[in-house]
């Protein structure tokens, strides 16, 4: 196994070749986002209770993946009573051969192949080139990949980093004349081109997107009708499928057929849908007309026995991880991917091309959470991208500059002993430029000043030690940074008639995480879960002015610490302070009166959106009477905690460029200041656009509501 | 052309299928019997172009008044002929015929059921298509067509296609272009006098 520091190197210059493409990057963000909005508006035509249909589809994948052998041999079954024959591949290799002899039965020479990532995966093409067969991809995208040699750059989209031009000097390279790069006539060209391939084709492949146990039936969806072209005149047809397609039932494949289109280029059906039960005779002829079904493992089976990976058989290969994922809208699929890409690519990418492949990309993951967000089935990948972090740096070590971020807290601990001597020295040139030099931290890179007096100081007779019915999770933020706003807080609270405490707690770990040191993460998670449980009255709620401190006692310390009902008690408990400060107001029993002038701009950080807290944010201004609105970009800013702290591609730089399109919104929106509850994207934002930043307890002034 | 009233609870759904038929970039009509279906879909025919057509399954009633239409427009009508290749006629041909199983409305899909590929070929190959499907099949939701599905897979061969709208692509720079591989132009006539 290489060495951490030997992949960062390859990986920096991946980036570092990248990132000065702006135009590219406008261009391919534009797609993606597109793709977003269009996505939007599918689920609240066809999934106006996204939360259930989200869980509707879950459950069908967890259901097939929990029986999978039974439905596999069910399914088995049922295609070899319709004559089709079936074949079990333990891995890439033995699929090919068997797809290859196939082939060499039927002394095939022309193969059609439409859009599969499952043959992407085994190198199927290559392997079958190198029998010196021919393989042409007849999706759009594929075949445009194909010409140009490269592998596919999305899951849904292979050529989005196309432009028109690239394409039409593909194609006229293939055409032997000049194509001009009206996007009609490459169309008709490919359709010419293709047509004739599929008339005279020995053999069709096909990937498969769902396979129903119950009737023996794969499905496969094309936008273009290219599955159909190819399978119908072929006499010979394979369909390759990934065993984690299969579904139990048809009303089962009927919700996903709604939940991947919807998800993934928000159509409400994929154009053409097929459900192939058996190969269906061409007028009246049977006998030729072969069904070969190849069922691939490679690397699934142990997916599956794997408790942290196993739901990443859930993926319905949709995309929209990728479309939200803030680096990978910013680098790209052959930067953020192997051959699967983007969020989900990484667990895929470990599981199916080992360990080392996959932590080659993974850093690109800065665990915002949205992929997690955005996910038809729900599946975890912030989680499972930490285990691929956590599973590599057993072996390959972790690089000494996550380590020196990791214990930002130690440092800022001894700095609140002697704050002037520390604040004059994170702002001090020479020191910048030691520490950039010696540990990595980007010398550009606002450092936030550690407060001159502790929380607990502020809090002194305020705080209850038993009996309260708020416990504040101060977090690095309140703790050291900005023991005034957590001060603020409190006394909100109380203004309500709260009985509020401060239990012992550390911060929240939550970069332990990020960078996949997740023993130091668990321990971290243990104390605060041991003490805040214990604090914990029935009833009572937990806070923190800081969303990835209430984000990690949600969603994440149950899961590192394997969900024991002390976890999950901290968990119910915990809410956003945004949204119940709203509800108070709302309900009279706080007011809120504005102390900073002018219209606010409103970000939306990442661990805020898991709550869908942000409109609440607004609300809670407007109710103050503060003018404000979202500005946003749907996804990350780039700071993402301590990441872009860091010295160079991998950090700092990459951040800013993931940053580039907030700002500009930022600033464009000729708001006087920008409204943020996260600390750290304050200091990107801030860094970025020079608005003011505060967080909205800064810019209100509570008080218990006027007696009448 | 026919209009929606008097359909009672049916409208809704029909009107549905049609609307979002044609959102997807198809063309969609209602008919109450058969001459004006046949009407419909020669003119349909003619506006695109279309000088050969295949015709496979047709709904009950139909075969006469559409051939005798599209003859009288001077069609060149071809159907199924065992003593031929199917592919290499339905490549010649401008247009294709045939007649969906059920639709479902909110999708604006058509739901074909093949016993035999020579159906697919027909929805695949040309350029224009025209499909038929009688409007008492037409369901609300996708969820719905599970009955069907069911029961055709109890034959031992069947494939059955969902189709919304012309085939589309939207691979390069996602501009979306209507009849990359599948046909251009399709008009589902909706017959409720079936
Ligand atoms: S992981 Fe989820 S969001 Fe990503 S492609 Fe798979 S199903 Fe879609
Ligand atoms: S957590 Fe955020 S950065 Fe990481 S893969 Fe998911 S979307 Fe991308």
């Amino acid at each position: 196994m290489r060495k951490a520091s030997e992949l960062h190197h390859v990986l920096s210059e991946k980036v570092a070749a990248v990132l000065p493409k702006s135009e590219w990057r406008k261009y391919l963000r534009e797609a993606l986002f597109r793709t977003l909005d269009k996505r939007s508006e599918a689920i609240q035509l066809m999934a106006h209770d996204f939360e259930k249909f989200r869980h509707d589809a879950r459950r069908v994948k967890a259901h097939a993946v929990n029986n999978l052998d039974k439905l596999l041999q069910q399914f088995i079954q049922n295609c070899e009573k319709r004559g089709a024959k079936v074949y079990l591949a333990k891995d890439a290799e033995e699929a090919c051969r068997i797809v290859y002899r196939i082939a060499e039965e039927k002394n095939a020479r022309l193969i059609t192949k439409s859009k599969s990532m499952t043959t992407e995966e085994i190198g199927l093409n290559q392997f079958l080139e190198k029998h010196e067969l021919k393989v042409v991809d007849t999706d759009l995208g594929e075949l445009i990949v194909q010409l140009a040699g490269e592998r596919p750059f999305h899951l849904v989209y292979p050529a989005v980093h196309k432009t028109r031009q690239d394409v039409a000097e593909l194609f006229s390279r293939e055409a032997g004349r000049k194509l001009s790069d009206d996007i009609g006539e490459l169309m008709n060209f490919a359709r010419e081109y293709l047509r004739e391939k599929f008339l005279t084709a020995d053999l069709a492949i096909t990937g498969v997107n769902i396979a129903i146990a119950e009737t023996g039936t794969v499905i496969v969806e094309t936008n273009e009708g290219n599955d159909r072209l190819g399978n119908i005149p072929a006499k010979t047809y394979i369909a390759v499928m990934g065993m984690e397609k299969l579904v139990e039932k048809i009303e089962d494949a009927l919700k996903l057929i709604v939940a991947h289109p919807v998800s993934s280029t928000g159509q409400w059906l994929t154009n053409y849908v097929s459900f192939l039960s058996g190969r269906t005779p061409l007028a009246g002829r049977a006998e030729e007309r072969e069904m070969h079904i190849v069922i691939i493992d490679n690397g699934r089976s142990s997916m599956r026995d794997d408790p942290v990976f196993r739901e990443a058989l859930y993926c319905i290969r949709c995309g929209a991880c990728m479309n939200i994922c803030p680096t990978y809208s910013s680098l790209g699929g052959h930067v953020f991917g192997h051959i699967y890409t983007g969020p989900i690519g990484i667990p895929w990418t470990a599981f199916v091309h080992g360990l080392e492949k996959a932590a080659e990309f993974a850093p690109l993951c800065i665990s915002c959470g949205l992929c997690r967000e955005i996910c038809p089935t729900i599946i975890d990948m912030p989680y499972m991208i930490a285990e691929v972090k956590h599973r590599y740096i057993q072996k390959g070590g972790q690089m000494f500059v996550n380590k020196v971020v990791e214990s930002y807290e130690t440092a800022y601990r001894v700095g609140s002993k002697f704050p002037r001597l520390f604040n004059h020295l994170i702002s001090s040139t020479t020191t910048r430029f030691l520490m950039e030099k010696f540990l990595g931290i980007e010398r550009r890179r606002t450092l936030p000043k550690v407060a001159a007096k502790p929380l607990d100081k502020l809090l002194l007779g305020k705080v209850v030690e038993n009996g309260a019915d708020a416990l504040f999770f101060a977090d690095f933020f309140a703790r050291y940074l900005r023991p005034d706003i957590g001060a603020k807080a409190v006394d909100a609270l109380i203004h309500a008639g709260y009985r509020v405490s401060l239990p012992p707690q550390r911060s929240s770990g939550y970069p332990y995480f990020a960078y996949g040191d997740l023993d130091k993460a668990r321990k971290q998670a243990e104390y605060n879960v041991r003490n805040l449980s214990k604090a914990l009255s029935d009833g009572a709620v937990i806070v923190s002015i800081e969303p990835t401190a209430t984000y990690t006692l949600k969603h994440l310390y149950p899961k590192l610490l394997n969900h024991i009902p002390e976890a999950e008690k901290v968990s119910e408990a915990t809410t956003s302070l945004t949204m119940l400060l709203h509800t108070l107001t709302k309900d009279g029993k706080l007011e809120a009166k504005p102390v900073i002038e002018g219209r606010a701009a409103v970000h939306v950080p990442c661990h805020e959106r898991a709550f869908n807290s942000c409109r609440e944010v607004v609300a809670l201004l407007e109710s103050a009477g503060i003018e404000a609105t979202v500005v946003e970009t749907g996804t990350c800013c780039g700071m993402a905690g301590t990441f872009g702290m860091k010295h160079g591609v991998l950090g700092y730089e990459l951040s800013n460029v993931v940053g580039e399109e907030l700002f500009n919104r930022m600033k464009a929106s000729s708001c006087s200041y920008v409204v943020s509850t996260s600390s750290v994207c304050k200091i990107h934002i801030s860094d970025g656009t020079s608005l003011p930043v505060y967080h909205p307890l800064e810019t209100l002034e509570f008080t218990a509501p006027r007696k009448r | 052309m026919a209009s929606l009233a008097g359909f009672g609870k049916l409208h809704d759904v029909l009107g549905l299928f049609m609307e979002r038929f044609r959102i997807l970039g198809g063309y969609a009509a209602l008919a109450e019997n058969p001459e004006s279906a046949a009407t419909v879909a020669a003119d349909f025919l003619r506006q695109h172009g279309s000088r050969t057509v295949f015709i496979s399954k047709l709904p009950t009633g139909l075969t006469q008044p559409l051939e005798k239409k599209l003859k009288e427009m001077g069609l060149q009508v071809y159907s199924y002929d065992s003593s031929e290749d199917p592919v290499h006629v339905v490549k010649m041909v401008d247009a294709g015929i045939s007649t969906a199983a059920a639709a479902v409305a909110e999708t604006g899909t058509l739901v074909e059921v093949a016993f035999d590929d020579v159906e697919r070929l027909v929805s695949s190959l040309p350029k224009t298509y025209v499909c038929f499907v009688n409007g008492s099949t037409v369901v609300k939701s996708v969820y719905m067509t599970s009955g069907l599905l069911r029961s055709a897979m109890e034959r031992d061969r069947v494939s059955v296609t969902f189709i919304s709208g012309p085939s589309r692509s939207g691979d390069i720079e996602q501009r979306l272009v209507l009849g990359i591989h599948g046909p251009h132009h399709v008009l589902s006539v909706v017959c409720s006098w079936l």
